[in-house]
C-alpha cells in the first residue's frame, strides 16, 4: 500500500485558487465573529432586562432569546467550518465553489430566520420544539414558524452540500471514511503513520456526525412543517424532541471538534515541535464519533417518559465523552508547550485558553449529565452555564486565535498590542464570570428562559450583565481587529 | 437452447403485462403494491428503456439536458405529482388518470436514466439524502396519521406501507453507511 | 442556454400542473377535494327514491322547507358510523327548536341496502334515541340508485378486512333549494354546528 506516501503529500492548488480560498475563509470568519458580537449584545440585553436595568417587552425578550440561540449556533457553525476548511483543503482537494455556495445558502437561511423572528414575531426558541411552533397563542403566525424552520432546513442543505464535497474529497484520497479516520491503522491493518493529518481525522469525524445530524434534521423539520399545516398529524412528541436534540446538539457539539483542528495545526508551528499521530489519538477520535452522537440525551434526562436505558447510556456517554479528546488533546497540548520556549502571543494565549475552557467545561457538563442532578437542574440557568462555558471559553478562543493567526500575528512575531491584551483579559474575565454566574444561578434554582426574574434573582442577573458587558468589550476589540486587519492580511507562510 | 430475445421486447412485454386489467386490479387493490410494486416497476421499465435509446437520440436530448438538470427537474415534478394522494385515488377511479400514470411514470424513468449519470456528484448526494428523507417522512406520516390519505385504501394498508417505507429507508441507510465507511458494496452500481 | 430554457419551461409548467391539481394548494386528498368542490360549486341533488325505516318511499327533493344534514352509514358498522350518528343525535338535541320549526331535518342513508332492512334501520335510529319525525334512516331501492347516490356525493366505499366497509365519512348539508352546499368531516362537528347556526339564522331573518 502506498498509503504512507499519499497521506503525507499536500494538495497543490493554483495561486488564484489559493487567493480565492483565503478570501472565502476570511469571509466566514468575519461573518461568524460579527454575528457572535451581535448575539452577545442580544445576550447582554436579556441579562440587563432580567437585572431590571432596562425594560423590554416580554415578546421581544423571547424573540431575542430565539435569535440569540439560533444566531450563536449559526455563527459557531460558519466560523468553525471556515477553520476546518482552511486546514482540510491542504490534504484533500476541496472545491472553492462549493465552499462559497454553502456560505451564500447560509446567508439566505439567515435572512429567512431573521425575517421570521423580527417581522413574523417567532419566539419559540431556536429548538423549535414540537408542538410549540404551532401553538403560539397569537404571538406569531403559522407562517412565521414555518419560515423559521425552512430557514434552518436551508442552512442544513447548504452544510450537506459542503459535507458531501468533504466526503467526496476524502473518499477520493483515502478510499473509505474508515481509512481516513485511521481505523485501519488503529486496528493494525496498516502501519501507523505519524504524519496522518489530524485535520483529516477530525474532519471525517465531524463529517460523519453532522451528516447524520442533518439527515435527522431534514426529517424532523419537515415533520414539524407538516404539523404546522396539518394539525391532524400529531407525531410522537418525545421522538420529535429526540430527533431535534440529536440534530441540534450534534451540530453545535461538532463545531468545537472542527475548530480544534486549529490547535492541532497551529500549536506545533508556534512551539516548533511536531505533534505526531498515534494510536491513542486515533482511538480517541474513533470513540468521539459515537459519543458526540450519543450524548444529546443529557438534555432530556428530566423527561420521565424516556426509557431508562437511554438515560443510563446518556449518563455514561456524557461522563466518558470529555475524556478521550481531552486526554489526547489537552495532554498533547501541554506536552507540546512544556519547556518549548513558546512566545506567548494573543493567538497562543487564546489557543491555550481554549484547552482550559474545554477541559474545565466538562465539570458542569458532567454534573448536568447526572440523572439525579439533572432532574432538578435542567430547567435552571445551570444549562446555559454549561454551554456558555464551552462556547465562550472553549470554542470562541479557538476561532479567535485562528483569526489572529490568519491576521498575520504569527508571521511578524510582534508583541501583542495593548488593545489586544485588554481585549484578551476583558474577554477572559467576562467569559469566566458569565459562565460562573449562570452556574451559580442554576445552583440557586433560578429557572432558565424566564423573561422576568423574581426580586431575589435580580442581583445574579445584574452581575451577569456586567460580565456580559466585559465579554462584549473583548469580542468587540477582537472583531474590530478582524474586520480591519484580516481583509488585507496575506496567507501566513 | 437459448433463445436470444431482445431486451426491448422484454420491456414491452413487462409493460403490457402491467397494463393488463387483471394485473392492474391486482396491484392496485392494495396501497402497498400500488406504490411499492406497480409504480417502481413502471419507473424501472422507463429507466431500462432510457439505457436502450439510440445514441443519436441521446446526444440530441443531451443538448437540452446539460448536467442532467432538465431531466431531473422533470423527474422530480412527476414524482411529486404521483405522491399527491388524490392523484393516486384518481388513477383508480378514472381511466384517463390511469393512462397518464402509465405514460408519465415510465417517462420519469427515462428522464432519470438519461440525467442521473450526467448529474454533479454533489447534487446526486443531496438528492439521494432527500429521497431517503422522503421515505422516512412518508413512512412516519403514514404510521401516525389518524385518517386515511387515499379514499380507496384502508387505514391498515396505509400503516403497513408506512412500516415498509421506514424499513426500506433504514436498509438503505445501512448499505450506504457500509459503503462509505468501510468501502463495502452490497449492490454494485 | 437551451438547457436553461427547457428547465425553466418544465419547472413552470410542472409547478402549474401541481398547483392546479391541488386546487391551488388547498386540497391534497380526495376528501379535501370533494369538500372544497361543493363549497365552491353547490350541486343540485337529483331525484332519487329511498325507502325509509317505515317502508315508505321518500325522495330528498320532497323536503323543501329547510336544511337537511345527511350522513352515510351501514348499521353493522363498529366505528365511524357510530360517531357520525352520535353527531346527528347531538344535532337533534342542540337544534331542537329549529327541528320543531321545520327548518332542519336529519337523514342517514345506508349504502348496504341488502343487509339494512327497514327493521334494522329502525333499530339503528332507536339506538340513538332518534325522533322519527325529524330524523329518518333510508336505503336506496336499487343498486343503480345506490351507485348514483354515492357517485353524486363522491362517497367512496371499500370493503374492509372484517367483512364490513371503510368509507368516506362526513356530514353533508343540503340547503332549502335542494343543493349540496357543504361537507364537514366527522371531526368537524363543532364547525358544522356553527355553520348551521349561521345559515339557519339567516334563513329565519328572511
Amino acid at each position: 500500500m502506498s498509503g504512507t506516501a499519499v497521506a503525507s503529500g499536500k494538495v497543490e492548488y493554483t495561486d488564484s485558487e489559493n487567493r480565492n480560498a483565503l478570501i472565502a475563509v476570511k469571509a466566514h470568519l468575519i461573518a461568524g465573529l460579527s454575528v457572535f458580537l451581535l448575539m452577545m449584545l442580544g445576550g447582554l440585553t436579556m441579562r440587563a432586562a432580567q437585572g431590571t436595568w432596562i425594560e423590554i417587552g416580554v415578546d421581544l425578550f423571547y424573540q431575542i432569546m430565539t435569535v440569540h440561540g439560533v444566531g450563536v449556533v449559526g455563527a459557531a457553525v460558519i466560523a468553525s467550518t471556515g477553520v476546518q476548511w482552511h486546514f482540510l483543503r491542504k490534504y484533500v482537494r476541496l472545491s472553492n465553489a462549493i465552499f462559497w455556495t454553502n456560505f451564500f445558502i447560509f446567508l439566505t437561511g439567515v435572512v429567512m430566520i431573521l425575517g421570521s423572528i423580527f417581522l413574523g414575531g417567532y419566539g419559540g426558541a431556536w429548538t423549535f420544539l414540537y408542538p410549540l411552533p404551532a401553538i403560539s397563542m397569537g404571538a406569531w403566525s403559522t407562517g412565521a414558524a414555518a419560515v423559521f424552520q425552512l430557514g434552518v432546513l436551508i442552512i442544513g442543505v447548504g452544510l450537506l452540500i459542503l459535507y458531501l464535497d468533504f466526503g467526496r474529497a476524502i473518499l477520493a484520497r483515502y478510499g473509505s471514511l474508515a481509512r481516513a479516520l485511521g481505523l485501519t491503522m488503529l486496528f493494525g491493518k496498516e502501519p501507523v503513520d505519524p504524519a496522518h493529518p489530524k485535520a483529516v481525522v477530525a474532519s471525517t469525524m465531524v463529517l460523519i456526525v453532522n451528516f447524520l445530524g442533518i439527515a435527522a434534521g431534514a426529517v424532523v423539520l419537515v415533520m414539524g412543517l407538516i404539523n404546522l399545516y396539518n394539525p391532524e398529524f400529531q407525531p410522537d412528541a418525545m421522538l420529535m424532541k429526540n430527533l431535534i436534540y440529536f440534530f441540534g446538539h450534534v451540530i453545535i457539539n461538532a463545531t468545537i471538534y472542527a475548530s480544534v483542528i486549529a490547535v492541532y495545526e497551529l500549536l506545533p508551528r508556534y512551539t516548533g515541535r511536531p505533534w505526531k499521530t498515534n494510536k491513542v489519538f486515533l482511538a480517541a477520535w474513533f470513540a468521539i464519533v459515537f459519543m458526540v452522537m450519543g450524548v444529546y440525551p443529557h438534555h432530556l434526562l428530566m423527561d420521565f417518559p424516556m426509557p431508562a436505558w437511554a438515560m443510563i447510556a446518556a449518563q455514561v456517554l456524557s461522563f466518558g465523552s470529555g475524556i478521550p479528546v481531552l486526554v489526547v488533546t489537552g495532554y498533547g497540548a501541554l506536552m507540546l508547550v512544556y519547556r518549548s520556549g513558546i512566545k506567548w502571543s494573543t493567538t497562543t494565549k487564546l489557543l491555550f485558553l481554549s484547552m482550559f475552557g474545554w477541559a474545565a467545561g466538562v465539570i458542569p457538563a458532567i454534573l448536568d449529565a447526572m440523572v439525579t442532578i439533572n432532574r432538578v437542574f435542567h430547567n435552571t440557568l445551570w444549562v446555559p452555564g454549561h454551554f456558555h462555558f464551552y462556547l465562550l471559553l472553549g470554542l470562541l478562543p479557538m476561532i479567535i486565535g485562528f483569526t489572529y493567526y490568519l491576521a498575520g500575528e504569527g508571521d511578524r512575531n510582534e508583541q501583542p498590542k495593548a488593545t489586544d491584551s485588554l481585549g484578551f483579559y476583558a474577554y477572559l474575565i467576562g467569559a469566566f464570570m458569565t459562565s460562573m454566574v449562570f452556574l451559580a444561578s442554576g445552583a440557586n434554582s433560578i429557572p432558565r428562559r424566564w423573561a422576568v426574574h423574581m426580586e431575589e434573582w435580580v442581583t445574579f442577573a445584574q452581575v451577569g450583565t456586567i460580565a456580559a458587558a466585559l465579554v462584549v468589550l473583548g469580542t468587540l476589540l477582537f472583531t474590530l481587529r478582524a474586520i480591519f486587519i484580516l481583509p488585507g492580511a496575506a496567507n501566513p507562510r | 437452447m437459448i433463445i436470444k430475445i431482445k431486451q426491448e421486447w422484454l420491456l414491452l412485454t413487462a409493460f403490457v403485462v402491467l397494463a393488463l386489467p387483471p394485473m392492474q386490479q391486482f396491484l392496485e387493490q392494495s396501497m402497498v403494491t400500488h406504490m411499492l410494486v406497480q409504480i417502481p416497476v413502471l419507473a424501472i421499465i422507463g429507466w431500462m428503456l432510457g439505457k436502450k435509446l439510440p445514441e443519436n437520440w441521446k446526444s440530441k436530448i443531451t443538448l437540452w439536458n446539460r448536467w442532467g438538470i432538465t431531466g431531473m427537474v422533470l423527474a422530480v415534478i412527476i414524482m411529486t405529482y404521483w405522491m399527491l394522494p388524490r392523484v393516486l385515488d384518481a388513477a383508480i377511479s378514472e381511466w384517463h388518470f390511469e393512462l397518464v400514470k402509465f405514460v408519465t411514470v415510465p417517462i420519469m424513468g427515462i428522464a432519470l436514466s438519461l440525467s442521473w449519470p450526467l448529474l454533479n456528484p454533489i447534487a446526486q448526494g443531496v438528492l439521494k439524502l432527500e429521497f431517503w428523507a422522503t421515505f422516512m417522512r412518508l413512512g412516519w406520516l403514514y404510521l401516525d396519521l389518524p385518517d386515511r390519505l387515499c379514499a380507496n385504501y384502508l387505514l391498515s394498508d396505509q400503516r403497513i406501507l408506512g412500516q415498509l417505507l421506514l424499513l426500506s429507508g433504514s436498509a438503505w441507510a445501512i448499505t450506504w453507511t457500509l459503503r462509505i465507511m468501510f468501502g463495502i458494496r452490497i449492490i454494485k452500481t | 442556454m437551451r438547457t436553461f430554457l427547457a428547465t425553466v419551461f418544465i419547472a413552470i409548467t410542472g409547478s402549474l400542473i401541481l398547483w392546479v391539481s391541488t386546487d391551488r394548494g388547498r386540497a391534497f386528498t380526495v376528501e379535501e377535494a370533494r369538500r372544497l368542490d361543493v363549497r365552491e360549486n353547490p350541486r343540485s341533488v337529483p331525484e332519487w327514491h329511498l325507502q325509509n325505516q317505515d317502508l315508505e318511499t321518500v325522495t330528498i327533493q320532497d323536503w323543501h322547507e329547510g336544511f337537511l344534514v345527511v350522513d352515510f352509514i351501514y348499521t353493522s358498522c363498529p366505528s365511524v358510523c357510530l360517531i357520525l350518528s352520535s353527531g346527528l343525535k347531538s344535532l337533534q338535541k342542540d337544534f331542537a327548536p329549529e327541528l320543531e320549526k321545520n327548518n332542519l331535518r336529519l337523514l342517514s342513508i345506508s349504502f348496504d341496502p341488502e343487509k339494512d332492512t327497514p327493521q334494522r334501520l329502525k333499530e339503528h335510529l332507536s339506538h340513538f334515541s332518534a325522533n322519527f319525525k325529524y330524523w329518518i334512516a333510508a336505503r336506496p331501492v336499487s343498486s343503480s340508485q345506490k351507485k348514483a347516490i354515492l357517485d353524486f356525493f363522491k362517497v367512496i366505499v371499500i370493503p374492509d378486512e372484517y367483512g364490513g366497509y371503510t368509507h368516506s365519512a362526513g356530514y353533508h348539508v343540503i340547503d332549502p333549494q335542494g343543493r349540496l352546499v357543504a361537507i364537514f368531516g366527522v371531526e368537524q362537528l363543532n364547525e358544522l354546528k356553527e355553520y348551521l347556526t349561521q345559515v339557519l339564522n339567516k334563513e329565519n331573518d328572511h
